[in-house]
């Protein structure tokens, strides 16, 4: 089902970045392993926020289906969105893969703990990004069930 | 007339009737037959009359009757031979009494010649004198004492007395001759003659008086043994009364008996005082019949013996025998005869002292009285002494009437009485002095336990007591005393003197002090002296030394007693010694010292305190310590003083500030504890200050330092956090984009600009690998885990197995082995190991890696080795290659960072332990480490 419908309809993807560098290279990545997404940039935890909630400019923005949030942002860190995104009954279901530089122990013990559905450092090395990039695509949009939206 | 005839008929015709019948029935011999008599008529008187003349006859009758019986029966017992001879001179009647007298029965002599009975040469006159005699019968008496003599029929003769009488029977002429065998009379008419003589010459030569006297008591004669006896002559006395002669007082019954003897009685022997010419009582004894001749008294007889000297002897014997007696009744002693088991006597003592009477004890076994333990040991003593075993006294319990038991000694003796042997027991009562004995054996023994109990308590004393005599010579001595003596028992010194024992002056000193103990009789009291023990040292001793007097009060020595005192003095000087000593640390100490009573208020301050505040010692004193410190200090100080004080701390130690006189504030570290008597009783404390004012203030600043240093580490984890995040965020850019590049445009730009984006990619790399590792070293401190058993072996294995491509690719061979367990962080430990392994792999040379790790137990460590047959390192590397980033060989010849021994050494010393290198260049490399091993319990 969810094959036929990912067939018929892109996948809407909300990544959180303020790197450029980083969204270009996650676009980049995407566009070579040619999976069909629709991948929604935003890059400050305010707007990702307004985006979900479709608020202002967002009101017609769809309801992804996988958000990347990176954790520095600027006016809202990574860790408040997704406090906000867990504790919002409507956004809540939605899966949250933190994709950041940060290696620090307690970083990842706070992703979780604000019920992040998945952890990621990104690579230094761009092969092994590609292989995440690829793996976050096969993982969560081809095995996983998701709620429907 | 008819009546009248028939009334007389039977009035007169009945009595002679029975007048008639009487006579006729008297007549058959019923003479007692009488005829019933009415005296009324004439009938009646004949009746009466012969009635009366009945009664004659009867009577005259009787008379003849009674005769004959009379003359019959004088012939059959009369005394004398009874014979009647007819007048042809045959004999015609004998009497029993002749057969006797001449031995002839009646048959053998009646009709026979009266002169069968007289001898032959008398019979022919006989005949002719019987014929004579018939002519002129006369009666001849007996006693005429003609010389007639009887013949037996055994033809022995008899003198016999022999009287004739004529008779006549019948107008016949009979002799009746009675005979009478006077052979007796002649023998006592002869006799009497002889006697007669003999008591003449008797009665001259007696030694007993002999007197006659008349009736009226007029003596008659006297024989000569009066003379001897009274002293008078008889001439004196004869023809004169005996009255004069006799005591007053024995004259009443002397002619009492007199009178009685003229009575013809013979009165008993009686005794009577006479005088004596000397006048002297002479005691006779007498006797005296009345003299009869022919029934006419002719004289009083007597017979006086002198008793006087038996009389003296038999009182004597009286009163001998009444001391004997009374002896023998009470004698304090029982005594007992006893005859065949039976007790024939006992006297009143021995009565008294078995509670029975005589006639209880006498008949019975003297066993009876024994009690029944005793018994077998009595027969058997009895025994003995029957077989003539030896005297002694012997030991037994009797039984007295009452029940009650005594003890009694006996000592008995067999001896002979009317041939039988009989025990002689003297039997006394010794139950008071079996008591007493008791008495006295228990308390000689209470003595002599007294006396052991004081021996022994003596003998256990540590101090020596002894006793001497006045010359100073031992009598007795305890065992401590003896010990210095040299002697073990007391034979060994008795008799000798501390001349014998001691050296000279001591001795001579010990003499002289008891000398004048004795002489004085004052007690020498708590002297000190020296002596010299068994073993050469000298000792010092108190001694008390007092005289000993006996109950006379005079003095027959002393006792002595000595203390050791040795260890005392000893004490006493190191007590000084240490007292001074003590002063001297107390003065001098560099520490300040004050002695506080129980309310705080200072006794005593020593220089150093006095100099560390400022105040001189009076200034100090009676100053409570709370004035000179600090208010901030003064309630906890306060507080822990009372602690110490109310017992629940000895001491305490706390820093604290003074304040000194001028104000000065100073810090101490002061150790305050308490001082109690022997009853543990608080007494005061001490107080000790160590001016800690500059360590303080080294401490404060150390402390600032510190919390400088813990700041700056601080930064610098935030440093490494920054450096760990923020850095590699541009790195990431430059590394991703220069591949992102690489990988589109490779070929499509000249080969220097390949050759550029290499560079930069590589650059990027190196920069990345730099981070991390900077990250893993700052992190060793902060991100450690806890310790905790780590199995060194387990470490090992893991490290090889990360290792494992490098391992592979090397061909090296590593040999771990006796690896321990011990309190470590796993993974830091892990990481040692596998930096280690991998250095020893990377700096090889071209032979194969040999890597041995091992561990050695040292000094209460484990020492971890890490040997390889590598390069090695230079000496004056060593220490360099543990200093972060440094590196000794450029990253072409070998790649790295510089941090792996950096890591290593930071991760050990969080361990406790430390890391260095053994090695010469070519000769491989040794990495030692150690890490604690904590108590030894993993």
């Amino acid at each position: 089902m969810m094959k036929s419908a990912a067939s018929l309809k892109p996948i809407e993807i909300l990544l959180v970045e303020d790197n450029r560098g980083d969204v270009d290279l996650t676009l980049e990545t995407l566009e070579e392993i040619k999976v069909h997404t629709t991948l929604h940039v935003i890059t400050d935890g305010v707007e990702a926020l307004a985006f979900l909630r479709r608020e202002g400019a967002y009101s017609h923005a769809p309801r992804p289906d996988l958000i990347l949030l990176d954790l520095n942002l600027p006016k809202k860190d990574g860790r408040e969105v997704l406090a906000e995104i867990k504790t919002d009954e409507h956004l809540r279901r939605i899966p949250v893969v933190v994709l950041t530089t940060s290696q620090a122990e307690q970083d990842i013990l706070q992703s979780y703990d604000l019920h992040a559905n998945c952890y990621i450092t990104k690579p230094v090395d761009l092969d092994q990004f590609i292989q995440i990039v690829q793996a976050i695509e096969e993982f969560w949009l081809t095995i996983m069930r998701l709620p429907a939206r | 007339v008819a009546l009248l005839g028939v009334f007389l008929a039977r009035t007169f015709t009945e009595p002679v009737h029975q007048l008639i019948q009487g006579a006729e029935t008297i007549s058959g011999g019923s003479l007692d037959y009488r005829i019933p008599v009415d005296v009324r008529d004439e009938i009646g008187q004949l009746a009466g009359a012969f009635n009366e003349m009945a009664d004659n006859l009867r009577r005259s009758l009787q008379e003849i009757w009674e005769s004959e019986k009379k003359f019959r029966g004088l012939l059959e017992t009369a005394p004398d031979g009874i014979v009647v001879v007819n007048s042809d001179g045959h004999i015609v009647l004998v009497n029993p009494q002749t057969e006797k007298v001449f031995g002839y029965s009646r048959d053998e002599l009646l009709g026979k010649p009266v002169e069968i009975l007289m001898p032959e040469r008398f019979r022919e006159v006989h005949v002719e004198h019987r014929q004579g005699y018939c002519a002129h019968p006369i009666t001849r008496p007996m006693g005429l004492d003609l010389a007639l003599v009887g013949r037996r029929k055994d033809g022995s003769e008899f003198p016999a007395d022999i009287s004739l009488s004529p008779l006549e029977i019948e107008g016949r002429a009979f002799v009746m001759s009675l005979i009478r065998d006077i052979t007796k009379r002649k023998q006592v008419e002869e006799a009497l003659r002889d006697s007669e003589k003999r008591y003449r010459d008797l009665a001259e030569t007696a030694r007993d008086i002999i007197f006659a006297l008349s009736g009226d008591g007029i003596i008659i004669s006297l024989n000569p043994a009066f003379e001897t006896i009274t002293g008078w002559l008889r001439t004196e006395w004869i023809g004169k009364p005996f009255e004069a002669m006799v005591h007053p007082d024995d004259l009443p019954h002397t002619m009492e008996l007199f009178q009685r003897v003229l009575q013809g009685e013979a009165p008993p022997l009686f005794e009577a005082r006479i005088l004596s010419k000397s006048g002297e009582l002479v005691i006779v004894e007498l006797t005296a019949t009345l003299q009869v001749r022919d029934g006419k008294m002719i004289s009083v007889l007597g017979i006086a013996r002198d008793i006087t000297e038996r009389k003296r002897i038999e009182q004597e014997r009286q009163e001998k025998e009444a001391w004997y007696r009374m002896l023998l009744e009470k004698y304090p002693d029982g005594v007992a005869l006893s005859v065949e088991d039976k007790v024939v006597y006992t006297n009143p003592t021995l009565c008294e002292m078995a509670g029975y009477t005589v006639e209880e004890m006498v008949g019975r076994s003297p066993v009876e009285f024994i009690i029944q333990e005793d018994r077998e040991r009595v027969i058997q003593r009895i025994r003995e002494l029957l077989a003539g075993g030896p005297e002694y006294p012997s030991q037994y319990q009797v039984v007295k009437k009452d029940g009650s038991h005594r003890a009694i000694e006996v000592i008995s003796r067999c001896i002979s009485h009317d041939g039988k042997p009989t025990l002689l027991s003297i039997i006394r009562d010794i139950t008071a002095r079996k008591r007493a004995e008791e008495a006295l054996r228990e308390r000689t023994e209470a003595l002599t336990e007294e006396r052991n109990l004081l021996r022994t308590l003596i003998d256990n004393l540590p101090d020596y007591i002894f006793i001497k005599d006045p010359e100073s010579r031992f009598v007795v001595n305890n065992v401590a005393h003896l010990h210095v003596l040299r002697a073990i028992t007391q034979d060994e010194v008795a008799g000798k003197t501390d001349f014998d024992i001691f050296p000279r002056e001591l001795a001579e000193q010990y003499y002289a002090d008891e000398q004048m103990v004795i002489r004085s009789g004052t007690p020498l009291i708590n002297r000190e002296e020296t002596t010299i023990d068994p073993e050469g040292r000298q000792q010092w001793l108190l001694t008390t030394k007092v005289p000993v007097r006996n109950s006379q009060g005079q003095i027959v020595g002393l006792v002595g007693m000595s203390r050791n005192i040795t260890t005392l003095k000893q004490t006493e000087a190191a007590l000084r010694e240490s007292e001074a000593r003590y002063r001297a640390i107390f003065d001098r100490a560099a520490l300040g010292i004050g002695r506080v009573d129980l309310e705080g208020r200072t006794v005593e301050s020593n220089r150093a305190l006095q100099e560390m505040l400022g105040y001189s010692a009076g200034e100090l004193q009676s100053m409570s310590f709370v004035e000179f410190t600090h208010p901030d200090d003064a309630q906890k100080d306060w507080d822990l003083f009372q602690e110490l004080i109310t017992g629940q701390r000895d001491h305490f130690q706390m820093e604290k500030r003074f304040i000194q006189k001028d104000g000065r504030l100073i810090w101490v570290n002061l150790t305050s504890s308490l001082v109690r008597d022997a009853a543990g009783h608080p007494q005061f404390a001490f107080g000790m200050a160590e001016d800690i004012t500059a360590r303080k203030q080294a401490e404060e600043e150390l402390k600032q330092a510190a919390a400088e240093l813990t700041r700056s580490n601080a930064e610098l984890e935030q440093f490494a956090y920054v450096a760990s995040h923020d850095l590699q965020e541009p790195l990431r850019m430059v590394t991703s984009y220069l591949q992102l590049l690489e990988r589109r445009y490779q070929g499509q730009l000249d080969e220097k600009a390949d050759k550029f984006i290499a560079y930069a990619v590589e650059g990027a790399a190196r920069m990345q690998t730099l981070i991390q590792e900077l990250l893993a070293y700052s992190r060793v401190g902060t991100r450690g885990q806890p310790f905790a058993p780590t199995d060194c072996q387990a470490v090992a294995e893991a490290a090889v197995a990360n290792l494992g491509a490098a391992i592979q690719e090397s061909g090296a061979v590593v040999i771990r082995a006796g690896l321990p367990t011990v309190l470590a962080d796993a993974t830091q430990l892990t990481q040692v190991f596998q930096n280690l392994i991998g250095n020893a792999i990377k700096f090889r040379r071209a032979a194969p890696p040999q890597i041995h790790v091992g561990a050695e137990r040292e000094k209460g460590a484990w020492v971890f080795r890490v040997r390889d047959n590598g390069i090695g390192i230079a000496p004056e590397f060593t220490e360099r290659i543990f200093v972060i980033f440094q590196r000794l060989h450029s990253r072409d010849e070998y790649p790295g960072t510089g941090m792996g021994l950096a890591i290593c050494k930071k991760i050990v010393e969080r361990h406790g332990g430390r890391i260095w290198v053994e090695s010469e260049p070519g000769q491989g490399s040794t990495f030692y480490f150690t890490l604690p091993d904590r108590g030894g319990i993993l």
